[in-house]
């Protein structure tokens, strides 16, 4: 090598290094060397990898139904009538993935960062990191950066897919571009909200369950509210929608890619913009990061004495003892759930009245929000059963439990009859609703539907259950048994059954089709009892496969108890 | 009341317990010894159901772990090396709750649970959350939780780490009380020291396999031990040396202090040590005694030594952990 050339480029390495090293000394002052370990940890985790594994198969399977669905089931064997509508069936299936991509993002990272501070207060690893010199700033910023990274992982694991589907046409790239950004907006601010409420709960349950009830004031409650006001003209509308969808991931999410959901109602003077909603989230978590950065030591020190409890009275044990010790309330009604109560008594009472007076069916259905409720139902189901056994091999209790003579179906009935007392009032109060919407809907005579409807929330509540109980046993932690079971439940209920799943779609239609609309019939329309044979199809076959998987799940759990303590 | 036969569990390739056999008799306390990783919480976590051996049998009170699980549990209390509490239980209610996992009747519980309270010396701590006790206060609301149902066996893995040593020594206390009352318990403990003086059989395992189990008498022959009596007299030892060199039970003579005290190795007054060491398999029969007070030495002192569990423990395992 010519000696000249040589020295030119050390010289110009020996200027770029400056600039390197300031960048990383820079961005190690901010991160700190937790950050560095919790990457390093990540990578030895097989979680991460299942993680990433079970997103990879999800996805695919989402596609691969949804493509059948919409091309499939109209004519499959006409190539010419599959090319000429590639461009809309791949905006349709882009949209599905971008939903998916969302809502998993979210959920994702409210799942990861639940546990954090918890199980460092539970390690007591939190009070000797407070006495070296990283401060709460690097604590909170090092646990967010790590999940985070696990999120753009994800994500970018689903960018292909969305670039395929883009060179299919129907899809720009400025959807696909803002799509991740405002996916990425709402996952930091996810996670920054769980790592926030894991600094006021010890188990990420508690912390998981709290998150969603704030999601569930902020993202629906608000915008409900806030209708509720423009409706009775004390609020300006294009303003109001306008604030709502900066500040509303799932509506700016609609607003930038308009197939996956209701299109937001069009106002003049209605302003969005994706990267001012983008920033604005990014804001919303930047503070409420400064609040667990303002949390951690006093959180650290007032645990580790166990200052923050309030004195009770010695309470005698009766019943199961399992059951007992997850819930001590002999009651099912008790102070805090009174609320959901009176609420969903007024509900049902309002929706009675309204059908009676006027006659006729209501004109709306809060078909996003019930949704949402049912979600927060289950998650809690599933946090409660499969939280309850998992928390116990955390704190280290579980072996100690299973030297009793308790057997395995005392203990695990124990877990579910607790679970079941706790969320009772809720499932309850959700079935009233929807029963009632139903009734406001069709009237009485869709009675065998809301029997049918009440079966089939009957049939989830023992999925969950069952695959709560199974993870719970076979899983070492809390956030990795309550997502099993939420994903089953989740896989099961809207991919492989279910109203909303397009693989049952596909396959319901095939077999019904073929059923209903004779071959010499010599129309491809669908005959009048179709539509309520394939709603009782889809009802019935998700009733099915949760009930069997649902006991299934719990006999496997009820076999392992003792095959996974340690 | 315990019984171990070719008891062996493998965890992958790694073999965590080796053909092991073991007995503990009814009424016996039994230190189980060995270096980490040797299989001692392996082996009672078998013995208490929570592990399946690979194979092999293991009993206790004539019941087989393996078949009679749950009868196995209602004689077996077990305290685990690292007791987890539940957050949010008070001691009271704690142990009520373990009153009932074991089926002990409503009526019935309050009472069996003061009397476990006044027992491990918890009563003024019953209002007191678990998770708020101090480590020595845990272990001994783990000892309480143990006795609740009144087993026979107790089987307590290293319940004295982490201890004081006041909450030691109270530990010890109430192991002898439960031995009194007849229970029989098998314990680890890397406190050498504390097993010596409460266990009547040790047990030393290493790599998953027995060494050793009986007495700390019986150890001396299997490791070849042989007896030693260390002798104090006044003035030079000498004319001790020479009285007991011709003694033919005695193999060799060491002085070990000397006569003045400021050099003295013994560092006890002005007078002599001498460690004799007999030859393998005999006594001195008081004959050491008779030899240096007919030879007119002034005996002030003669005492057998001892041998250490702690000699014992590094003569028996290499210390490999697996």
């Amino acid at each position: 090598m010519p000696r000249g050339a040589g020295s030119s480029a050390d010289g110009e390495s020996m200027q770029a290094m400056p600039t390197i090293s300031l960048l990383h000394f820079g961005l190690q002052r901010l991160l700190g060397p937790l950050a560095d370990k919790e990457l390093r940890v990540a990578s030895r985790r097989v979680r991460s990898y299942a993680l990433r594994s079970g997103y990879i198969v999800l996805l695919c399977i989402l596609m691969l139904s949804a493509w059948y669905h919409i091309v499939g089931v109209q004519n499959a064997s006409a190539v010419a009538f599959g090319v000429s509508r590639a461009s809309v069936v791949s905006t349709q299936v882009a949209g599905r993935v971008i939903l998916f991509q969302f809502v998993a993002a979210q959920l994702i990272a409210a799942l990861m960062l639940s546990s954090s501070m918890g199980e460092e207060l539970r390690r007591g690893t939190l009070g000797v990191l407070l006495t070296t010199p990283i401060t709460s700033i690097h604590i909170v910023v090092g646990k967010l950066l790590s999940g985070l990274l696990q999120i753009v992982l994800l994500l970018g694991i689903g960018l292909p897919a969305l670039a395929v589907l883009r060179v299919l046409g129907g899809l720009s790239w400025e959807d696909v571009f803002a799509a991740f950004w405002v996916t990425l907006a709402a996952a930091v601010f996810a996670a920054s909200l769980s790592l926030l409420l894991s600094t006021y709960y010890r188990h990420s349950f508690q912390a998981i369950s709290a998150g969603a009830v704030v999601y569930l004031a902020l993202f629906v409650g608000l915008p409900f509210l806030a209708a509720c006001l423009v409706a009775a003209g004390a609020l300006n509308q294009p303003v109001t929608l306008s604030v709502l969808d900066l500040t509303n991931p799932f509506r700016a999410l609609y607003d930038v890619v308009p197939r996956v959901g209701p299109v937001p109602a069009a106002g003049a003077g209605r302003f969005f913009s994706w990267p001012i909603h983008c920033l604005i989230m990014a804001g919303a978590a930047a503070a409420v990061s400064c609040v667990s950065v303002r949390r951690i030591r006093r959180v650290a020190i007032g645990r580790r004495f166990g200052t923050r409890r309030e004195p009770w009275a010695i309470e005698r044990l009766w019943g199961s003892p399992v059951a007992w010790k997850e819930d001590p309330c002999v009651h099912v009604l008790r102070k805090g759930t009174i609320p959901i109560v009176v609420a969903a008594s007024v509900a049902c009472v309002l929706l009675i009245v309204t059908k009676v007076a006027r006659g006729g069916p209501l004109a709306i259905y809060p078909y996003y929000e019930l949704g949402g409720l049912w979600l927060v139902a289950f998650l809690r189901l599933a946090i409660a059963t499969a939280g309850g056994i998992a928390a116990e091999k955390e704190s280290g209790a579980w072996p100690v439990l299973l030297t009793t003579s308790l057997d395995e179906r005392q203990i695990l009935w124990g877990k579910a009859r607790a679970a079941l007392r706790r969320d009772a009032v809720m499932l309850l109060s959700l079935l009233a609703i929807e029963v009632c919407l139903l009734f406001s809907q069709v009237g009485s005579r869709e009675l065998p539907g809301a029997v049918a409807y009440a079966l089939a929330r009957l049939a989830a509540v023992v999925l969950v259950l069952g695959a709560g109980l199974y993870f719970g046993v076979r899983l070492r932690t809390t956030t990795a048994a309550v997502t099993a079971a939420l994903v089953t439940f989740l896989c099961v209920n809207y991919f492989i059954v279910g109203q909303y799943s397009p693989l049952s779609a596909w396959w319901l239609a095939k077999i019904l089709a073929s059923y209903v609309n004779r071959p010499n019939s010599g129309t491809t329309s669908v005959s009048s009892n179709y539509l309520q044979l394939y709603g009782l199809a889809t009802m019935g076959s998700a009733f099915v496969l949760d009930v069997a998987l649902g006991l299934f799940l719990w006999r496997r759990a009820r076999r392992n108890v003792r095959a996974y303590v340690f | 009341m315990i019984e171990i036969k070719k008891l062996t569990k493998n965890f992958g390739n790694l073999v965590a317990v080796s053909n092991l056999d073991l007995h503990v008799g009814a009424g016996d306390i039994f230190g189980f010894i060995g270096p980490n990783g040797a299989g001692k919480t392996t082996t009672m976590r078998i013995l208490v159901t929570l592990l399946e051996p690979t194979s092999g049998e293991a009993f206790i009170d004539g019941l087989d772990v393996r078949k009679k699980g749950k009868e196995v549990r209602r004689r077996v209390g077990y305290m685990p090396d690292f007791m987890g509490v539940y957050d949010d239980l008070k001691v009271f209610e704690y142990l009520e709750f373990f009153a009932a996992a074991f089926g002990i009747e409503y009526a019935k519980r309050k009472t069996i649970v003061d009397g476990v309270l006044e027992l491990t010396d918890l009563v003024s701590k019953q209002e007191a959350l678990v998770d708020s006790l101090s480590r020595g206060m845990q272990q001994r609301l783990g000892l309480a939780r143990v006795l609740i149902h009144d087993p026979k066996v107790l089987i307590l893995d290293e319940p004295a780490s982490g201890l004081d040593p006041r909450a030691r020594i109270e530990m010890r206390e109430l192991l002898r009380e439960l031995k009194r009352m007849g229970k029989t318990i098998m314990i680890s403990s890397h406190i050498l020291s504390e097993l010596e003086e409460i266990c009547d059989v040790i047990g030393i395992v290493e790599h998953g396999q027995l060494v050793f189990s009986g007495t700390l008498e019986e150890i001396r022959p299997k490791l070849g031990i042989q007896s030693k009596i260390r002798v104090r007299v006044l003035g030079e030892g000498l004319r001790a040396m020479e009285l007991l060199s011709v003694l033919p039970q005695v193999q060799s003579i060491e002085v070990i202090g000397a006569q003045s005290p400021s050099a003295g190795l013994s560092g006890e007054g002005s007078g002599s040590t001498l460690l004799v060491t007999l030859k393998e398999g005999q006594s001195s029969d008081g004959i050491i005694a008779r030899t240096l007070v007919n030879g007119g030495v002034d005996l002030v002192c003669l005492q057998p030594e001892q041998l250490k569990l702690d000699d014992a423990f590094l003569q028996l395992t290499q210390g490999i952990v697996h």
